[in-house]
């Protein structure tokens, strides 16, 4: 408590403090993409953080996972390997509380009700933004009601200006890894398409050292092998230059790969294998009834999970299970401007379907309907912005052995004040409360003998004090931010034995106490002329404590997997075409269980990355104002070859090598 | 200026990077001799790798929860099921880790360990026993592994029912509790019975869906555990006359362990609170329905009676997440003392 406070002081006293600008984002977003209202256009932006293209490049990451460690407040779980299975949790809320919008839809996993981030690619991201309640203007109203939102936007999401847009790239890299990916844009006044694939394999298979206590178990991490290829469609049609295009996306995915699981002791035996399988179809459009813009979204998801044990233990000597998860949604949102865009008026309302059939003979299908609806006032005055809402869920399950269907109310709502300053210096402060539920998932309502039917939502009251400071000049940019938060999460949904050792159960347990600071400074400078370095560094404190039952042993522990420090730091070297980047994560002590023992501590970690880049261009089409750009990229991940686990036993490769190249048109 | 100092910042990252804490050298492995010595086995956590052994010196109340890492100089691996002894070593049954430890039982030091596996599948050992030089191992693989213990090699493999669990040898023969755990819903409901002279099964006894615990009372015959479907179907203790081997009674009572307590038999029970009954062998009735109150022990998990030695161990698995405790009670029921363990204590073995 102490380190928290005189950090939270230091961050005000020396003024060193404010959030990244991603106002900067969005204008450039502005500029290059849109013609009418973007649909990535931040009511809050104070309290989003972004990382745009130009950064995702030049990280080369493996995955959105990889990505969004570099977001303070993002505590990362991965179990490992390319494709491996990624989940974080957002200033101790689990990503269930997130709402992920890609390209402006809302992406549903009613099933386990998070997404695996090592299954969203990266080769075709424009740019990922993360934050609490940074509400797009137009996002489904679905996202209104989460406490955070991880928002995507992607290649193939966007029409773009150019008659003619190409990215590609092919990279190759350690483990047997390859990776290609394409994408084209074909636009005329009126119409465009864009069409893009993405094929990666890798053999995955690496060495390893695991420390356990004070003994190094040393092996190859096996069964890690990986197929998956991406594909998809997008159709634009803009009836008029001043509206939002008609937008018609399918996408799908194949994913086959081995799950290289724990490690295990003196016994490496274990072959688990997963195959997935997504379709998507997501349809908008836009309207203007006087000052009103109304969008209309709807969208459909498919997946399907086949998962095989090979060497399992029972009479037939595998134990195989499907899943097929069906996800819909419809909605409209509004915006309506009065006195100029003094004051918006904003909702909408939404439909959202989702149905479960599980494979393991058992006649449970679970079904949810789910009608949202949120009402908001946004004031733009010129030294500050006042936003306020509330949002309402109904939910209708209707699952179990009898069938039985259970009505569920939640409302969330929401308050967020920050001001403006104009001028050389700009500061910015901003609160922001709200209060929202996130629904147990089918897995935790329903699954084999683990689902419990009796859980209640997970609520979470969140309080975020926000400072940011920047200034920007022709050689200087300087911005720097600093969040204070408390959240408090109640009814919180965990799986603990309950009959015995091998008898889990999910169960409503837990009030959680989460505060703790993100620290964000961003220094650009020029010199020589035509050089410039970036800095971008980040630190999260968190304090995630239990506070169920003052009788309860871990009553004031620190909650597992959540360190009290991470942070990472980047300094990029450029000119005009070439570059070098620098980058590092560090991830603090923290415990494998809740019981804050020496036993379950996990060793903290450092690791660095290099790359270094060049870029060609060459003039095409001049006239048209195309131009190619032709980029090589070498990159060294994990430079020290640092032996290290995110969760435990579950081992992290090596020192590996990429090698890219990209092209653009 | 601006590079400097990030050649600066640079330089303390990699610094910073290299710093790692002090580690302690290793301990080296105590010669001292086990006597009088209590070992708890802790099975720690699925995939975990946390199993161990805690040492409790009963007279000093001292107790170290690294016995096992010190003594052998490497962890005992995962899931750790079962601790015996047999003449001069003792036998640890792990069961994720697919090994058996044997250690000297005069001093703990490693004497083997035993890889179980066969044609790159982890057999999963789960329970022990012993007769006439052999150690007899019921493995999830559907076999029980007869094992030589003077030459510690797998001489005999054995076909039983499905996922054979606890095993208990009475006279020439070995009675396997078939639990088919892993076929949930279609568990099995049979114990083998394999004849000690052949080697073989020589038959299967239907008891009830699930069968788990079992032990021989002070008449001969087997009583066995059939743990239900946690549903519709619940726990019962049954009773197999060794005569004929045949089921000769169901109980009209739940039973999730048992233990040979003076010829009689200790019925620990674990739903809710948990409850101890004692079940005299010679009226074929309950004598107390509630022998030891198991209050104030957070998750009561297995018992373990030591009639001789006048100790009675309750293991408190504390939540299954949690360093467990062991009470300590002598075979009255009169609480003695409680030692702090490792996660999920298992089996206690007094040397």
């Amino acid at each position: 408590m102490k380190i928290f406070l005189v950090i939270a002081f230091a961050g005000f006293v020396f003024k060193a403090s404010a959030q990244p600008d991603s106002t900067d984002e969005v204008l450039t977003m502005k500029s290059v993409n849109i013609r009418a209202l973007p649909i990535i256009y931040f009511t809050n932006p104070l309290n989003a953080q972004t990382i745009s293209r130009k950064d995702i490049e030049e990280l080369q990451p493996e995955d959105v996972g990889q990505l969004l460690q570099k977001f303070p407040g993002i505590s990362m779980k991965s179990y490992g390997g390319l494709g491996g299975l990624k989940t974080f949790s957002f200033r101790s809320l689990g990503s269930q509380h997130t709402a992920t919008v890609l390209d402006g839809f809302t992406v549903l996993n009613a099933q386990s009700g998070q997404l695996n981030l090592g299954q969203i690619q990266t080769s075709n991201l424009e740019s990922v933004s993360i934050g609490e309640q940074i509400v797009q203007v137009k996002a489904p109203v679905s996202s209104l009601v989460m406490a955070n939102e991880l928002v995507l936007r992607t290649f193939e999401g966007t029409e773009h200006e150019n008659t003619q847009k190409i990215r590609s790239s092919v990279k190759l890299g350690s483990f047997g890894q390859s990776d290609n990916y394409l994408g084209y844009h074909f636009g005329k006044k009126k119409f465009g398409f864009t069409v893009h694939a993405k094929y990666r394999q890798a053999q995955g298979e690496y060495p390893f050292s695991l420390k356990i206590g004070n003994f190094n178990y040393d092996g190859r991490q096996t069964n890690n092998q990986l197929k998956e290829l991406y594909s998809g469609l997008s159709l634009f049609y803009r009836p008029n230059q001043m509206k939002q295009p008609i937008r018609l996306i399918y996408r799908n995915s194949f994913i086959d790969q081995g799950l290289p699981g724990a490690v295990v002791l003196y016994n490496n035996t274990d072959k688990q294998y997963l195959k997935t399988e997504n379709h998507s179809v997501s349809m908008d459009w836009e309207d203007k009834w006087g000052f009103t813009n109304v969008r209309y979204y709807a969208q459909y998801q498919y997946n399907e999970q086949n998962y095989l044990d090979s060497h399992y233990l029972n009479t037939q000597g595998f134990l195989e299970r499907n899943f097929y998860q069906s996800n819909a949604n419809l909605g409209l949102r509004f915006l309506r401007n009065k006195f100029g865009e003094l004051i918006q008026f904003y909702g909408g309302i939404e439909q959202g379907y989702s149905f479960l059939n599980f494979s393991d003979g058992s006649s449970i299908h679970p079904q949810r309907w789910t009608t949202y609806s949120s009402a908001g006032l946004h004031i733009n005055e010129k030294k500050y912005m006042l936003d306020m809402r509330f949002g309402h869920q109904l939910v209708n399950e209707i699952g179990g052995l009898e069938e039985s269907t259970r009505i569920k109310n939640l409302f969330s709502p929401y308050l967020h004040f920050e001001t403006y300053e104009k001028g050389r210096f700009k500061w910015k402060y901003g609160f922001t409360t709200s209060t929202t539920s996130r629904l147990p998932s089918f897995n935790e309502l329903y699954y084999a003998q683990v689902g419990n039917q009796e859980l209640k939502p997970e609520k979470v009251r969140q309080f975020v004090l926000t400072n940011g400071f920047s200034i920007i000049n022709n050689k200087w940019q300087w911005r720097n931010s600093i969040q204070l938060y408390f959240n408090q999460i109640e009814d919180k949904i965990l799986s603990i034995p309950t009959k015995n050792l091998f008898i889990w159960s999910i169960q409503n347990v837990g009030l959680v106490h989460a505060s703790g600071l993100d620290f964000n400074q961003y220094i650009k400078r020029e010199f020589f002329g035509s050089w410039w370095v970036d800095l971008n560094l980040n630190y999260s404190y968190q304090r995630s404590i239990n506070r169920t039952d003052k009788n309860d042993v871990n009553y004031g522990s620190q909650i597992a997997y959540i360190p009290e420090h991470n942070g990472n730091a980047d300094v990029t070297i450029r000119t005009k075409k070439s570059g070098c980047r620098f980058s590092s994560s560090f991830i603090g002590e923290r415990y494998s269980l809740n019981e804050n023992i020496p036993s379950n501590l996990l060793e903290p970690f450092v690791i660095f990355d290099a790359s270094i880049f060049h870029t060609f261009n060459f003039n095409y089409k001049r006239e048209e104002g195309l131009s190619q750009k032709l980029t090589l990229q070498f990159q060294v991940k994990n430079i020290l070859n640092q032996n290290y686990t995110y969760v435990r036993n579950f081992v992290m490769p090596g020192r590996n090598f990429l090698i890219s190249i990209s092209y653009a048109l | 200026m601006l590079c400097k100092k990030l050649f600066i910042f640079t330089l303390v990252l990699v610094a910073f990077s290299s710093c790692k804490k002090k580690e302690m050298p290793p301990c080296p492995p105590s010669m001292e001799s086990l006597h009088g010595k209590w070992l708890v086995l802790n099975e720690g956590l699925f995939q975990h790798n946390n199993s161990s052994i805690s040492q409790i010196d009963p007279n000093s109340g001292i107790a170290t929860h690294t016995f096992f890492e010190v003594q052998v100089g490497r962890p005992l691996g995962d899931t750790g099921n079962d601790m015996k002894r047999y003449g001069n070593k003792i036998y640890v049954v792990v069961n994720v880790s697919s090994t058996i430890e044997v250690l000297d039982a005069k001093t703990g030091v490693s004497i083997q360990q035993i890889s179980m596996q066969e044609n790159g599948q982890a057999k999963q050992p789960r329970y022990i026993d012993f007769h006439n030089g052999k150690a007899f191992i019921s493995c999830y693989d559907g076999f029980v592994d007869v094992l030589d213990t003077v030459s510690l090699t797998i001489t005999n493999r054995i076909q039983v029912g499905s996922n054979p669990d606890h095993l208990k040898v009475a006279g020439n023969r070995l009675y396997v509790s078939n639990s088919g755990g892993l076929n949930f819903p279609n568990v099995d409901s049979t114990v083998s019975v394999v004849s000690l002279t052949s080697f073989k099964e020589i038959k299967k006894i239907t008891v009830g869906l699930n069968p788990g615990s079992i032990t021989v009372g002070g008449n001969g015959d087997i009583y066995v555990v059939s743990r239900g479907n946690f549903g519709s179907f619940p726990s019962r203790m049954h009773r197999i006359e060794t005569l004929g081997d045949t089921k000769a009674e169901d109980y009209p009572f739940s039973a999730s362990q048992l233990s040979e307590f003076g010829g009689n038999i200790l019925i620990f029970e674990n739903e809710g609170q948990g409850s101890l009954k004692l079940f005299d062998i010679s009226t074929n009735t309950l004598a107390s329905n509630d022998f030891l109150s198991l209050s104030g022990i957070v998750t009561p998990y297995k018992i373990q009676g030591n009639y001789s030695e006048n100790l009675l161990f309750v293991m408190d698995a504390n939540g299954y997440v949690n360093s467990g405790y062991v009470y300590i009670f002598d075979v009255s029921g009169v609480f003695i003392r409680k030692e702090h363990v490792g996660l999920v204590p298992t089996a206690v073995l007094v040397l």
